[in-house]
């Protein structure tokens, strides 16, 4: 199914999940945020950057898609602006399409490096055919180059989601020098705008309590918004096995008012 | 062996920031070129401007006029970001600077220079004309300067802002007279109030804290609101019931850190008086309050011409000013002045209360009494208000 372009209506976000490390929850955040923008009404597009594309298990979407359905085909110099979307959760909402990941995208790689403008290929893409979405969310893989730099290039903000581990604290101080090298490397101007920092997946563990303490300061000292924390909550892996967003599967869970704040702030850019 | 150091979150960040710093830096150095290279292209063009000109016969004046307009322009040019010297010759008074009084002022200031030298650069327009600075300025001019220490400002204000910053930085030095005062303050209620002509405004203020004395609730807008945080001077303004376009000028007046009831007990009077008054408070340094008493030998009071009226407050500024007459003496001497010159016109229905008080006031004589200074203050305060009552009559 594919989506012919339209002009873009106003302000558009384009909004990057990225962090350097794995298993932050990314995905998690990207289709339950975007759902919840969806239910407020906004147009929502997820592009799953992802080589390993579990968006498709969030969303129970095939798992072998042709490369032409993938989001490795709006890299193509063949693109044509057919953008390759699929509604999802189209039970509970019109408003929300999904851009497939797949194992395709390590072909882009070598594309990427080899095209004058690689690094602007998305950004360049979605500016000759726009999309007439409210939101698009780019699921960049946990890697940090070469296909999180085209999504860099081409938002206008970024959200860094983390665990509060050790790990995962020295991926956002990995993130945090490679987006200021990248912005100044790409001459992006205006440079993305860094929504926020978010910790997520907060265990009752010592380590982990006192980490999301001592960390938010930190961000908020280098001026980085940091959003109140979002917990390990087991109703979040049990919505994605159902293949549902966390709201369908327990409307009133706490999770979903843990994620107020960034809806709030991602709606207070995008205007009403 | 103790236990291993957790995992530590204070020095983290700390390659981030180094890194930062050294882009920082370098954004700092790529503006500095930016800079440098648009001045050396300013100055080629304006080379290229002066060949251009000297290429083509003019006549003389022209000419002279061409190259010290050029010369200005280069000497424009050359100065840097930071304060330089500037000509004393080649600066001129802004025209809506508030203070016009600058007697003492600038005496002061020649002493100050003398003895300190400049302690701040003047701040200067563009075109040279001042913003702030104007007695460092007539002073260097009495002294005899060349230069003085000056920084620019970009001239992109616009003439209200201009006047509002100028009157800002200059309302709360003492030595600012209340008829500078007055005077700015008007032209500032208008520009900030589009639908208040300047001669309604002091009845408007009068009227309405005359009202609020009646309903007894004047006290609220005392001394203390002026210095209170925005939103509780607009609660209170609220709570009085105002007129809306009172309500704008005392929020205004109160914006400004000034008590209305001040503003119009002892500013807004002397926008009453006549001009001879006035160039001798900006010339001679006649006090404001004794100026609003002078001001009563008027033309009209005395039943005399204009001219002879002028004439009268000629020597009466001389008295005073010689004599250095306070302001209660001032007032004392002109009501003895007007009683002399008044032509007895004999009433025929008299206030009976009226002329017992007179009475009473004419036999008072302080030498025959021991005040304290309460008292005195008491006495010399409802004597105003009385007065003040006489007047609007």
């Amino acid at each position: 199914m594919s989506k012919k372009c339209l002009p873009k209506r106003h302000q558009q976000m384009r909004l990057s999940i990225k962090t350097g490390a794995g298993g932050v929850g990314k995905t998690t955040l990207a289709t339950n945020l975007g759902y919840e923008m969806a239910t407020l009404g906004y147009k929502v597009a997820i592009f799953d950057l992802d080589p390993q594309a579990s968006i498709n298990v969030f969303c129970r979407l095939d798992k072998n898609p042709k490369p032409i359905q993938t989001t490795a085909w709006i890299y193509s110099s063949d693109f044509d602006g057919n953008y390759p979307l699929i509604p999802v959760w189209t039970d509970y909402t019109k408003n929300l399409e999904v851009c497939q990941g797949s194992d395709a995208l390590f072909k882009i790689i070598p594309l990427i490096y080899a095209h004058s403008r690689g690094s602007y290929l998305l950004k360049d893409h979605l500016e000759d055919f726009p999309l007439d979405h409210d939101l698009i969310i780019f699921d960049c893989p946990a890697t940090l180059e070469p296909i999180p730099m085209t999504a860099l290039a081409a938002s206008t903000h970024v959200l860094v989601p983390l665990e509060p581990a050790p790990k995962e604290s020295d991926g956002t101080r990995l993130y945090a020098k490679w987006f200021d090298a990248k912005v100044r490397e790409l001459r992006l101007s205006p440079s993305p705008e860094i929504l926020g920092f978010v910790i997520n997946g907060l265990k009752d563990w010592s380590e982990h309590v006192r980490l999301a303490e001592q960390l938010p300061p930190q961000y908020e000292r280098r001026g980085f918004h940091c959003f109140p924390p979002i917990n390990e909550y087991a109703e979040f892996v049990n919505a994605c096995s159902r293949g549902v967003p966390l709201r369908v599967h327990r409307p009133n869970h706490p999770g979903v008012k843990q994620l107020q704040p960034i809806v709030q702030a991602i709606q207070n850019i995008i205007g009403v | 062996m103790g236990k291993p150091q957790r995992f530590a979150v204070d020095s983290l960040f700390e390659d981030v920031d180094e890194q930062k710093q050294v882009h920082d830096l370098q954004d700092q150095i790529f503006d500095l070129e930016t800079q440098m290279q648009l001045e050396v292209s300013k100055n080629q063009e304006l080379e290229s401007t002066i060949a251009n000109l000297r290429s083509k016969p003019i006549d003389e004046q022209e000419k002279f006029q061409l190259e010290s307009t050029i010369s200005e322009l280069r000497d424009q040019l050359q100065r840097n970001q930071g304060s330089i010297q500037y000509l004393v010759d080649k600066m001129h008074a802004n025209p809506k600077q508030p203070r016009q009084s600058f007697n003492t002022p600038v005496q002061t200031m020649v002493n100050s220079l003398q003895t300190e030298g400049q302690l701040d650069p003047v701040i200067l327009l563009a075109n040279g004309m001042i913003f702030d600075g104007e007695c460092r300025w007539r002073a260097a001019q009495v002294l005899g300067w060349k230069t003085l220490e000056a920084v620019f400002i970009n001239e992109t204000e616009d003439e209200k802002n201009l006047r509002r910053k100028a009157f800002i930085t200059t309302i709360h030095r003492n030595d600012l007279n209340e008829l500078d005062k007055a005077e700015v303050l008007m032209i500032m209620l208008c520009d900030e109030i589009e639908e208040l002509e300047p001669e309604r405004i002091p009845t408007l203020i009068g009227s309405a804290i005359t009202r609020l004395k009646r309903k007894g609730s004047v006290q609220k807008l005392g001394e203390d609101l002026r210095r209170r945080p925005i939103t509780e001077q607009v609660a209170v303004l609220k709570s009085l019931e105002l007129s809306e376009i009172e309500f704008l000028v005392f929020k205004f007046i109160l914006g400004l850190q000034l008590s209305p009831i001040s503003v119009s007990k002892n500013i807004l009077p002397t926008l009453k008086l006549s001009q001879d008054l006035r160039t001798a408070i900006r010339d001679r340094d006649l006090g404001c309050y004794q100026a609003i008493e002078l001001n009563k030998l008027s033309a009209k009071k005395l039943d005399i011409t204009e001219k002879q009226a002028k004439k009268l407050r000629a020597e009466a500024i001389d008295y005073v000013l010689n004599e250095g007459l306070s302001v209660q003496n001032t007032r004392t001497w002109v009501a003895n002045q007007l009683k002399a010159r008044q032509p007895e016109t004999p009433d025929t229905k008299r206030d009976k209360q009226i002329d017992q008080l007179i009475h009473s006031i004419k036999n008072f004589s302080l030498e025959d009494t021991e005040p304290t200074s309460e008292q005195l203050a008491e006495l010399q305060q409802i004597l105003k208000q009385a007065l003040e009552a006489i007047e609007k009559r």
